[in-house]
């Protein structure tokens, strides 16, 4: 199976091919301003790369926030508009659970954090009873309970987190394609199937800043 | 009919555009083919999203054109019953407008043409406009548009596909957005342009002395912030101005901002005459040319003037795709790079002078 996986959440935009398990074609370009501009082209410069028509990809793969809104919103506009053109399905993974899938390098437990702005933090945070968790916009303090005693915390907001709990190990990288494209190995291994392009929305986690006027 | 750009036999009257646009509240596609035939539209408008915040909330507008798009695209091409490699490109929206709208517009396109490998072709939101009267009267070149909208107030001479002379342009508010803001003040909700209307019907517009903002000025730029504030003082002194006062006033407004449109388009006929001396034509376009009072304040101008007059469609007035669509055709299939810019300003004339306090409506 082919899956091509695309991100742009961050200050990084990222293309990523997989073919039966194994990376291609990875391409990376920093700069969250041009996402807009230079996401689509990027796509096409790997595909073109990978000696991959369009009609090779099978399912297509995107992290889908928490991150900049505008960022994943570019990014799920492409999936959904590259699902529509292709016909294909498409695997919405959380950039949180890309960068655990690409930090299988880092000294377990991986406690993955993103830089929210404005001196928040966007953390996964364990659903009750199950196995899962759903990623939640909060304070490095309050980002803080329930960590164990050792822990490598993997993102953008890595540093801010091992400040506010006086302990653990940073690693502070963007997401990328490729953890987006484990991430959604993971998933399929597990059994999730891919969705329809118009099933994939952004997850913002935060409200769009805006205030009701009394009518 | 016109030739087209760089094409000796003229334009491929079987090429078929999609258009792209959502560079404000109203996310849309088309499909149009260079016969003049519209063979799918479709406008989502995001009026109730926006309604409870009394205006455009650019994230909330940006949230619901990615939600919307492709559904949009997908029923456009259902109903024109054609499949992405029949198009001959397809084009969208990338400026002049709100920035997160216009680039989920942009990168739809992008996609959609990659992965067919159809030309890409970026266009300007006030292109659209301009040409609109191209589609639906086959008008000739020269001539003046009034583009009068929520967003935008310009008077552009048309010489030619991509050669646009901005004569005037708003030095503040745009006409549609007075609108909006009267209306609000005289408790009328938003949008208040069409309500506006209603309410000022049987209205007396002489009962209250309003200004007629740079009537007699030199050049031909607009401005409706002063005639707002004017309405604002009026219904002061007007403590609990009953029914029939605030009828009164929106009648008043709605005159006073319709013959502030028709002196200052008076003046550019005479400076588009100097320019292009066989200009034929007066057109309106954008969603203000709705209103009636405005339209029958032009097409006087029109009359005096010895121009024809032609106002396209409603629904070709407000913003929508069709128009998009159109621009990219009239450029003659010409594509631009899979990089191409998104701006949230792109001037239509960049020869033109901004002008003063006019933001992103210049």
């Amino acid at each position: 199976m082919r899956l091509l996986a695309l991100d742009s959440s961050g200050d990084l935009r990222s293309v990523a091919l997989d073919d039966d398990g194994v990376i291609l074609v990875e391409r990376a370009e920093a700069g969250a301003r041009g996402h807009a501009e230079r996401l689509i082209a990027l796509v096409d410069a790997a595909r073109a790369e990978g000696g991959w028509t369009w009609s090779t990809i099978d399912r297509l793969v995107v992290a889908v926030g928490p991150g900049s809104f505008t960022g994943v919103r570019v990014a799920v506009a492409a999936a959904r508009a590259l699902a529509l053109a292709l016909d294909r399905p498409v695997h919405a993974v959380t950039t949180l659970d890309a960068l655990v899938a690409a930090a299988s390098d880092a000294e377990p437990p991986v406690v993955p954090v993103i830089d929210a702005r404005r001196g928040g933090l966007y953390v996964a945070r364990p659903d009750a009873g199950e196995g899962g968790s759903t990623p939640v916009a909060t304070t490095p303090a309050a980002a803080t309970d329930g960590l164990p005693a050792r822990f490598t915390a993997v993102g953008s907001g890595a540093p801010a987190l091992i400040a506010a709990a006086g302990r653990g190990e940073a690693r502070e990288r963007a997401v990328t394609a490729s953890g987006a494209l484990a991430a959604a190995r993971t998933a399929i291994a597990a059994g999730t199937g891919p969705m329809a392009g118009p099933a994939v929305r952004p997850l913002y986690v935060r409200a769009a800043d805006a205030v009701p006027r009394a009518a | 009919m016109a030739e087209g750009p760089n094409t000796p036999g003229g334009p491929d009257q079987t090429a078929i555009m999609l258009g792209l646009e959502t560079s404000c509240d109203e996310t849309a596609a088309a499909v149009v083919r260079r016969d003049r035939t519209v063979l799918a539209a479709r406008v989502a408008s995001q009026l109730a999203a926006h309604a409870p915040f009394g205006g455009v909330v650019p994230e909330i507008a940006a949230r619901a054109h990615v939600e919307a798009l492709d559904h949009a695209v997908q029923a456009v091409m259902a109903e024109a019953g054609l499949g992405f490699a029949d198009l001959a490109g397809v084009a969208a929206t990338t400026g002049p407008g709100l920035i997160g709208g216009l680039m989920v517009g942009a990168v739809t396109g992008k996609a959609l043409a990659a992965a067919h490998a159809r030309p890409f072709v970026a266009v300007n939101h006030l292109e659209g406009h301009v040409l609109t009267p191209r589609l639906t009267a086959d008008v000739a070149f020269p001539y003046l548009v009034l583009l009068v909208s929520g967003g935008h107030t310009q008077l552009v001479l048309a010489e030619g596909v991509g050669r646009y002379r901005r004569l005037g342009t708003t030095i503040d508010d745009a006409a549609g957005e007075a609108f909006d803001k009267v209306a609000k003040l005289l408790g009328l909700g938003w949008p208040g342009g069409p309500a506006l209307e209603r309410f000022a019907e049987g209205g007396d517009p002489a009962r209250f002395a309003l200004p007629r903002p740079l009537t007699g000025q030199p050049g031909c730029h607009f401005s409706f912030s002063g005639l707002k504030t004017a309405v604002l003082h009026a219904l002061r002194r007007e403590a609990d101005a009953d029914e029939a006062t605030r009828r009164d006033l929106a009648a008043g407004f709605q005159a006073a901002a319709a013959e502030a449109l028709a002196a200052r388009t008076r003046r550019a006929v005479a400076l588009a005459r100097d320019r292009a001396p066989g200009l034929e034509r007066l057109a309106v376009v954008g969603g203000v040319a709705a209103n009636r009072a405005v339209r029958a304040e032009l097409e006087a101008v029109a009359a005096a003037a010895g121009l024809g007059f032609h106002a396209p469609p409603l629904a070709l007035c407000g913003d929508n795709a069709v128009m998009i669509a159109w621009a990219a055709l009239e450029r003659g299939g010409a594509g631009d790079p899979l990089d191409a810019p998104v701006r949230a300003r792109w001037p239509l004339d960049p020869a033109a002078e901004p002008a003063v306090g006019a933001g992103v409506k210049a």
